[in-house]
């Protein structure tokens, strides 16, 4: 890995947009984040808040009728945005990794899967067979699949969800990547299974010091594992802020709302508090902020383009109307 | 509706065979006010037509007509078909005669005259007593001779010739001076409703017996797919050969064969999305409702199967077709009194190699072009409906 | 609980078999091997009285959807007796009207629907079949039942795509609603659904159960949801029932070593990290369960005992049992 200081990724002002039969749809609207070496962060976001969009813009993977419109995505110092497609793939095989929801669609399902993970280190560089071996066993079991050796053999049928899961996470590991991206890795898991992959993933970044941004829906997982959380609504970034601020502190309307929304946040029986309306259809979406239709505290000035406020060098909330403390 | 055309129309080349479908649908709807001639009329057509190259036009028939008159009053007056006759004796020892005819009249001979007699402006066979006028439009002047005219019993031969018409053949004549554009656009019309009717009869069995299989499990589904697989084993044609064999000729009977032949597509694509279906939550919903399974089959899981189930239907209206070509074609498919497309080529087949290429070849162009125009829109409406290819 | 129990399931049991067709039943005829089969439910004992709230909460294989289409009659059972109202269920399916009394709500708003049918025959269709009402009232009907979920009339001539899923979920309800069910099944009705819609959802249901009077089986892998709406929870472990308690206590002091596992592995909103303990094992496959009790490969407090004997399901107070032959002890 390098040594090279400055955070291992800088996704800046990105904004990525579907070209429809029906007009433009902005799913990723001036996005700014970073994730630093050894950090996991979190983006945290509805169905339609843009936060698959923005993994794919990372990873290169945004096809047409979707282009990324502007915006900078620098990876140690690098900008992805532009960059030839035959590097990307390079790239994508050795310094980003990517796990998705549902293992089934990534791993194949008449092949081996010692062969699967061996894939990924034999395709970008040459190793000797034994080297290989050693590497994916090592991967494996770093990720917990008891007695590696004789797992190598089997096919993916084999496996459990969460084993499948836990495979996806070993191929993506074994070439030593400096950032991993994983979209809802966990959702289609058990809860107990969940809590497992969370817990060895937690330990492999510790341990190796890449970069993670996990993505997904659920605050509370995300709030056990994340060192920082993106919040992100219909396309824009409404808050960044270390966990213990964006859980414990929320400023943003929308943050404080989905918090409260939770039924845990709320005495049971009770109706949970609910944030009314719908998010707003991202097809020719102004550049207002996009709360505002449901937030209770917007005013005129809402309508105008609203610059996320810098409030502390962790901490940008993208509102005019901060609510002062902790309600 | 508008969108789902613009949608398809994205495809310029399926745009194009969506026109050409239509309009052999047109065809086969309106044949008798688009086709130049009836081809069932025999009246309309004659031997004398018979394999005129494209382009040719159709000869209106000449005609002899005859008459034998005598001056007996000094007059005489006779009708024959299209022509009249009349004599007239001008003056002693000489006649008169004129002939008036619809059209103009290609030769008039006199025939039976005495030796003595002779015929102004007119040449005497060497031998027989027959005089041929030189201009057969003027009057012809009879020297009588030695005989009165009253006597005279005189034999008059008009002749019209055959002339063009302005109706032109475009695409040429059969062997029994048929028009052949006509004689398509009618075959058109038996092929395509054979095909339409047969894809939508086996579309209606098989989509039956595929929801029966997917609905009831089990052995209803084993013996209707078994079924399937049996005969989908044995090549289409020989089915058709073998039904038409045992059942005779027919539309009817060709109906029933291309049923036989295309149920087991519709049943297996019908049954695989039916079981897709039946696992959505949707169908539990019905159940739990207490629908009936007639309703929940028909009303409920029928129309999700629709999308696959028109594209096959389409693509099968020109397997159909083509069934029916290669059925007709061997001579077993439709009886003569229905030429189809495929008996049309049958027909012109045997004039291949005598340079005639027109009376097999039109109508083989018009059935590759209806096949090909049909399966390019069936291909279409599946990419159109397959989400994968979808972007 | 006086009255009847609205459902009174005992030793409730759903077997599928594996293997079907000539073949197999030949090869086993010759062999002499049992069939394979999975024991879907095992057993399962419980009773829900009327507007009662009850969960059923588990993983994955668990069983837990298999019971709810037992209930709902969309699944024939394999032994055991199920009551409904004091009525068997057989009895009470033969007759459409009675049968209407129990309705699911589904968890995927996307397939729960039919796409090619209009709301309105969507919700309308069934209450119109059965003569609840006749033709001519069906529109007011939907009318009525949409504005009791929460939308508007314009929504009568829509199809499904045209919604939201939140929106398509509240259909799905309004569904079920129209032919007047006492019974309501929600099968992870809520886990498919957006955080900030899944509150809107869950408070829909709540209100619903308050103004009907409905009696609710909600099945939901997700404890928080669980913990807030039911008043009593039965855990369920590889097609047995493990524990049933009232909500309260099962949170406060669950008695079986697997509830207590899974509330260790809820995901809590917390603002710092968490020391996750580590979860033992993975979840047995469902087709070769583990002899005795299911649970005892990821077990801390196991015994020898544990791997002979099916343990019984001891009632622990007046109103919650466990099924741990050590429930004694933990807790």
């Amino acid at each position: 890995m390098t040594d090279r200081t400055g955070p291992l990724l800088q996704v800046e002002r990105l904004n990525t947009s579907f070209e429809t039969r029906a007009g433009t749809v902005r799913s990723v609207r001036d996005v700014s984040f970073e994730v630093g070496r050894g950090e996991v962060v979190g983006i945290v976001g509805e169905s339609g808040s843009g936060k698959s969009v923005t993994g794919l813009s990372i990873l290169g993977l945004i096809e047409r009728p979707g282009r990324i419109v502007s915006g900078a995505i620098r990876f140690d110092g690098e900008d992805l945005v532009g960059m030839s497609e035959a590097r990307m793939r390079r790239m994508r095989g050795a310094r980003i990794a990517m796990v998705f929801q549902n293992p089934m669609m990534t791993l194949n399902p008449v092949q081996k899967i010692g062969a699967q993970i061996a894939e990924a280190l034999t395709e970008h560089a040459r190793l000797p067979a034994r080297e290989v071996r050693a590497r994916c066993i090592r991967a494996l079991e770093a990720v917990g699949i008891p007695s590696p050796e004789a797992r190598m053999e089997a096919y993916p049928h084999e496996f459990s969800g969460g084993m499948r899961q836990r495979i996806v996470i070993a191929a993506a590991l074994v070439t030593e990547p400096d950032l991993i991206i994983a979209d809802e890795p966990t959702t289609a898991l058990d809860v107990t299974i969940q809590a497992q992959i969370i817990h060895q993933m937690r330990r492999l970044i510790d341990e190796t010091g890449a970069g993670l941004i996990w993505i997904s829906h659920d605050l509370a997982t995300l709030s056990e594992l994340a060192d920082r959380i993106v919040v992100m609504y219909a396309g824009t970034v409404v808050e960044t802020g270390t966990t213990a601020e964006i859980i414990g502190a929320p400023r943003h309307p929308y943050t404080r709302q989905l918090l409260a929304s939770v039924p845990s946040a709320n005495a049971p029986g009770r109706p949970l508090r609910q944030i009314p309306g719908m998010m707003p259809s991202l097809l020719d979406i102004g550049d207002g902020c996009p709360f505002a239709s449901r937030c209770e505290r917007r005013t005129e000035g809402c309508a105008r383009p609203v610059p996320p406020a810098v409030l502390s060098e962790t901490r940008t909330v993208r509102c005019l109307n901060l609510p002062e403390d902790r309600p | 509706m508008t969108g789902f055309l613009k949608e398809f129309a994205e495809s310029r080349m399926a745009a194009a065979c969506l026109a050409l479908s239509l309009l052999f649908a047109a065809c086969a709807l309106f044949a008798p006010f688009i086709a130049p001639m009836n081809p069932y009329d025999l009246r309309a057509f004659s031997l004398d037509d018979a394999r005129l190259p494209p382009g040719s036009r159709q000869v209106e028939k000449g005609g002899l007509f005859r008459a034998t008159l005598s001056a007996r009053e000094g007059a005489a007056e006779e009708s024959e078909g299209a022509a009249t006759f009349r004599l007239v004796e001008e003056a002693p020892g000489r006649l008169l005669l004129t002939v008036e005819t619809e059209g103009t009249l290609g030769a008039l001979r006199i025939l039976g005259l005495p030796r003595d007699a002779s015929v102004e402006g007119a040449r005497r066979h060497p031998i027989r007593s027959e005089w041929t006028l030189a201009d057969p439009t003027a009057p012809a002047a009879i020297e009588t001779g030695a005989m009165t005219p009253a006597v005279l019993n005189l034999t008059v031969e008009a002749e019209l010739p055959a002339t063009a018409t302005d109706t032109r053949f475009a695409l040429g004549t059969d062997s029994y001076g048929r028009d052949m554009l006509s004689a398509i656009i009618y075959g058109i019309r038996i092929s395509f409703i054979v095909g339409a009717i047969g894809a939508v009869g086996s579309m209606a069995v098989g989509s039956a017996l595929g929801l029966a299989a997917a609905w009831f499990g089990g052995r209803v589904d084993a013996a209707i797919m078994r079924l399937a697989g049996f005969q989908l084993s044995i090549p289409s044609l020989m089915v058709g050969l073998l039904t038409l064999t045992i059942l005779g000729k027919g539309v009817d009977k060709i109906l029933i064969a291309i049923i036989l032949i295309q149920w087991t597509v519709f049943a297996r694509t019908t049954r695989s999305v039916a079981l897709a279906e039946l696992r959505s939550d949707y169908v539990d919903a019905a159940r739990g409702l207490r629908l009936s399974a007639v309703r929940i089959n028909l009303r409920h899981i029928l129309p999700n199967c629709l999308p696959p189930l028109l594209v096959i239907l389409t693509i099968n209206i020109a397997s159909a077709i083509t069934l029916e070509a290669s059925l007709s074609f061997l001579g077993v498919g439709l009886p003569l009194t229905q030429p189809s497309l495929g008996m049309l080529i049958a027909n012109g087949y045997e004039y291949m190699f005598s340079n005639l290429y027109w009376i097999a070849i039109f109508p083989g162009i018009a059935l590759m072009l209806m096949v090909v125009s049909i399966n390019v829109v069936g291909d279409r409406l599946r990419d159109m409906f397959n989400p994968q290819l979808k972007r | 609980m006086t009255s009847v129990p609205m459902i009174a399931a005992h030793e409730l049991s759903k077997v599928f078999p594996l293997e079907r067709g000539l073949w197999s039943a030949l090869s086993r005829k010759l062999s002499g091997r049992p069939p394979r089969r999975v024991q879907a439910v095992d057993r399962v004992s419980f009773e829900v009285a009327p507007g009662e709230t009850v969960g059923i909460v588990g993983e994955s294989g668990c069983g837990k959807s298999t019971l709810a289409k037992m209930l709902a009659g969309l699944s024939g059972t394999n032994g055991g007796e199920l009551l409904l109202r004091g009525r068997p269920l057989a009895e009470v399916m033969s007759d459409p009207r009675q049968a209407l009394k129990v309705q699911m709500i589904f968890q995927d708003p996307q397939s729960s629907l039919n796409a090619r049918m209009k709301v309105v025959d969507i919700v309308g269709e069934a209450p119109v079949v059965h003569g609840l009402i006749p033709r001519a009232e069906k529109e007011a009907r939907v009318r009525a039942m949409l504005e009791r979920v929460g939308l508007g009339p314009e929504a009568l001539h829509r199809y499904p795509h045209q919604f939201s899923g939140g929106q398509r979920q509240r259909i799905g309800i309004a569904r079920a609603l129209a032919v007047e069910p006492e019974l309501l099944i929600c099968d992870e009705s809520v886990a498919a659904l957006d955080v900030s819609v899944q509150a809107q959802i869950i408070n829909l249901l709540m209100e619903l159960r308050r103004d009907l009077g409905l009696t609710m089986l909600f099945i939901s892998h997700d404890l928080s949801v669980i913990r807030h709406i039911c008043d009593r929870v039965i855990v369920m472990y590889l097609g047995r029932a493990v524990e049933i308690a009232p909500t309260d206590a099962l949170f406060a002091d669950p008695r079986h070593p697997y509830t207590r596992m899974l509330l260790a592995g809820m995901p809590r909103i917390s603002t710092e990290r968490r020391a996750f303990l580590e979860v033992a094992g993975e979840i047995p496959s469902p087709l070769a369960p583990p002899a005795g009790c299911h649970f005892h490969p990821r077990c801390q407090f196991r015994t020898e005992e544990c791997l002979a004997q099916r343990p019984p399901l001891d009632p622990v107070d007046a109103r919650r049992s466990a099924a741990c032959l050590r429930w004694r002890e933990i807790g």
